[in-house]
């Protein structure tokens, strides 16, 4: 019969396996970038080999939230951009693992958190300092000879063997045996809220019903003459430009992008926008380069990265144009019509583009629903100025017929 | 947005006896709103200034712009919304300094959010990128990143901090007023924008660092000019920017008076919560029992007398991330 204590230990094995990876991953990463946290974290990995209390120092949740956090901070840059703050704290707490390994054999150095905690994961015990002591080390002392060799250093065993700073009778530290509470909180500032909005980007996305307005809207359009057929084109799209792909990529610029929509929990899924406006205001020289590997293809791509380019170099109208010809194709785009409507903006159509701004279910909702060959009772906007772009001029016409439809009632 | 709290509420601007168009303009704002760019703008050192005002009295401060030579450019609506009703918005993360809905010119409800300047197309063009992320629909809107840059350019920000806003002001991953402070080596009551909410500060923008060249020249302009019209403010002014200040992020910073250096750390005779829509008021709160505060890395801890009273812990590892930072700066007569 196998009991649940041996049936559990291919588990924790597994689970210290992993976590020591994560260690030494973090390790060579701090190492690289000169900090004094990988040296530590040196000693700690060359402990586990023989420490006997590794295995729960390296299961215990302390160990994963701190290795979690850590690796967090080095992804997110936070080691070049905030070195000061969290990093520095939260690297200084690597010499708790030393500790842990360590204490009741030699002496040890600890560092107590905002409680004025100092975990010692694996031993049962927690050494406790006044809040005073929050962000301060503490060192610990062995008595009488310490824990022998070869035993796992746990409580309440441990606290025998550790010399308290203090006085004896009234010790400043104390070693404790810990309750653990999970106390992170997603609401406080400065706290981590990306887990959660990249789980929540992830659902399925409600088709959002026709609102009430934009039903009406298309009727009155249909009333008017206009037709509701959509303005599905089918056209054969040319292969991506590879190379621009391989450039973007090595940029680190997004090149898949998926069409945003009305009730999307993003309110952006084209991030590359902004990527490329941080490129020409941080190294205009490979700004550059894209916008000319981009002027080369005539793929979606290659389209959209050219209107995005032309529109920071403040040529509305080119940029407008291009994205007029992809609202075409995917007129419940919500990120195109955001960037079509800023070239016009720009290019001081402001009026015309305020009806989407303010009513974009209705806008969207309607330009996916009709063809927009306008009523024929509807007179022509004046699109003088404009570059012959039929989509262009469609589009400008549409959001003038809503808004138009829209102040009459 | 709450106001100043605490040693530096201010005084009833109303009282003062400004000049016109100050005085004027105080009466329709009916906050300090951006009484020191307006005097800029009408000066002509300042290109272009962006505004609320209250739709009842519009008109009243179209016509008081116009009499100054000043052409006017109205956008949208802002109808200020409460933290809960934006939190519940798709997108409410970028809602960082301003959280309100749009509403159309006209609508009864809100501010309309004006453009200021004596060049219309100046005016024009800082409008086009002037976009705030207003909530429509349940959804915040967004401008392309680019015209961030357009709009402080527009507003005369120096091209130093415009090309620090571009390297620094991340919301997801930086700390912008701590990179400032990271760069600073003596900072000056000049480059203290930390109060810019109050629109009480010589320099009106987020420095590159609080000792920048640029904006303490621009600064020094804007002052001699407010000694020369409307001398009342200057000490007002000088009293918010100068003095020691903890700062955690954009939005939580405190001032802190009657200090002392001690050791690793500060006493303090008193504190004021600078204003901003998502101020630490319990941190606030802590500081007022306080009177005595060391910063360790990642912790402000607060003492009053031998206790604590709060230990702060910042974390950098989410959104908006906190740094604690203490600045003393210097005032401009230094």
């Amino acid at each position: 019969m196998v009991t649940q204590a041996a049936a559990e230990q291919p588990v924790a094995e597994t689970l210290a396996r992993s976590r020591v990876i994560g260690l030494e991953w973090l390790r060579r990463d701090l190492v690289l970038r000169g900090h004094l946290a990988g040296d530590v974290l040196g000693e700690v990995l060359a402990d586990v080999g023989s420490a006997p209390n590794a295995q729960a120092l390296l299961a215990h949740p302390w160990t994963e939230r701190w290795l979690a956090t850590a690796v967090r901070l080095v992804d997110r840059g936070a080691l070049e951009i905030l070195p000061e703050g969290q990093v520095a704290a939260h690297l200084g707490l690597a010499v708790n693992l030393l500790a842990a390994l360590r204490i009741g054999r030699e002496p040890v150095t600890v560092r107590f958190d905002e409680h004025g905690a100092a975990w010692l994961p694996g031993t049962g015990a927690v050494a406790q300092a006044p809040l005073v002591r929050a962000g301060r080390a503490g060192h610990f002392g062995v008595l009488d000879g310490g824990v022998a060799d070869g035993q796992a250093v746990r409580w309440p065993e441990v606290a025998s063997c550790v010399e308290l700073e203090g006085d004896a009778t009234n010790p400043s530290l104390l070693v404790e045996e810990p309750t653990w509470v999970d106390n992170r909180s997603a609401a406080e500032p400065g706290c981590d809220r990306s887990t959660a909005s990249d789980a929540v980007s992830h659902q399925y996305v409600e088709p959002i019903t026709l609102t009430e307005r934009a039903r009406e809207l298309i009727d009155r359009w249909a009333d008017g003459g206009g037709s509701r057929m959509s303005p599905t084109i089918d056209v054969i799209e040319p292969p991506t430009s590879t190379v621009l792909v391989d450039f973007l990529t090595q940029m680190r610029i997004p090149v898949s992008i998926e069409p945003n929509q009305l009730g999307a929990d993003r309110i952006r899924q084209d991030a590359s926008f902004d990527h490329l406006s941080l490129l020409s205001v941080r190294e205009p020289g490979r700004f550059a380069e894209i916008e000319d590997i981009a002027s080369r293809g005539t793929d979606i791509l290659s389209r959209r990265v050219g209107a995005h380019v032309a529109y920071i170099r403040r040529r509305y109208l080119e940029a407008a144009a291009i994205y007029a010809d992809l609202l075409a194709g995917r007129a419940g785009d919500t990120d195109t019509w955001r960037d079509l409507c800023w070239s016009l903006r720009h290019a001081g159509r402001e009026e015309v583009v305020r009806v989407w701004v303010l009513h974009p279910y209705e806008v969207v909702q309607v330009a996916e629903a009709v063809n927009w060959m306008i009523p024929a009772a509807w007179p022509q906007s004046n699109m003088a100025g404009m570059p012959g772009s039929s989509s262009l001029e469609l589009i400008v016409d549409l959001l003038e017929w809503i808004a138009h439809d829209l102040r009459a009632r | 947005m709450i106001s100043v709290l605490g040693e530096l509420a201010l005084p009833d601007l109303t009282t003062l006896g400004l000049p016109d168009p100050l005085g004027e303009y105080i009466a329709i704002r009916r906050e300090h709103g951006q009484v020191l760019n307006l005097l800029a703008v009408i000066d002509g050192s300042k290109p272009c200034l962006d505004d609320w005002i209250p739709v009842a009295a519009i008109e009243r401060y179209t016509d008081l712009c116009e009499r100054f030579g000043l052409y006017v450019r109205s956008g949208i609506q802002f109808d200020v919304m409460t933290h809960e009703e934006a939190e519940k918005a798709v997108g409410s993360g970028t809602l960082t300094t301003t959280r309100a809905r749009a509403r159309e010119i006209g609508d009864p409800r809100g501010s309309v959010h004006v453009f200021v300047g004596r060049d219309p197309a100046v005016v024009d063009n800082t409008f086009y990128a002037g976009w705030y992320p207003l909530v429509v629909g349940e959804r915040a809107t967004s401008k392309p990143w680019i015209d961030h840059i357009w709009f402080g350019e527009g507003l005369g920000y120096p091209t130093c901090c415009l090309e620090a806003f571009a390297r620094n002001n991340n919301w997801s991953i930086n700390n912008m007023p701590y990179q400032a402070a990271r760069v600073t080596r003596n900072p000056l009551g000049l480059c203290n924008s930390i109060m810019r909410f109050t629109g009480l500060t010589w320099a009106p923008h987020l420095p590159c660092s609080y000792d920048c060249a640029a904006t303490t020249e621009q600064s020094r302009k804007l002052r001699d000019l407010t000694l020369r019209t409307a001398p009342q403010l200057v000490p007002i002014v000088d009293g918010l920017c100068t003095g020691t200040f903890l700062l955690l992020s954009e939005w939580e910073a405190f001032a802190l008076h009657g200090i002392n250096r001690d050791g690793d750390g500060i006493t303090y005779a008193g504190a004021s919560l600078v204003p901003s829509n998502r101020p630490n008021e319990s941190l606030y709160e802590a500081l007022r029992c306080g009177d005595r505060l060391e910063v360790r890395d990642d912790l402000v801890v607060v003492f009053a007398g031998p206790e604590v009273v709060r230990v702060e812990a910042c974390r950098t590892d989410g959104f908006a991330p906190r740094v604690p930072v203490l600045l003393s700066f210097q005032g401009p007569g230094q």
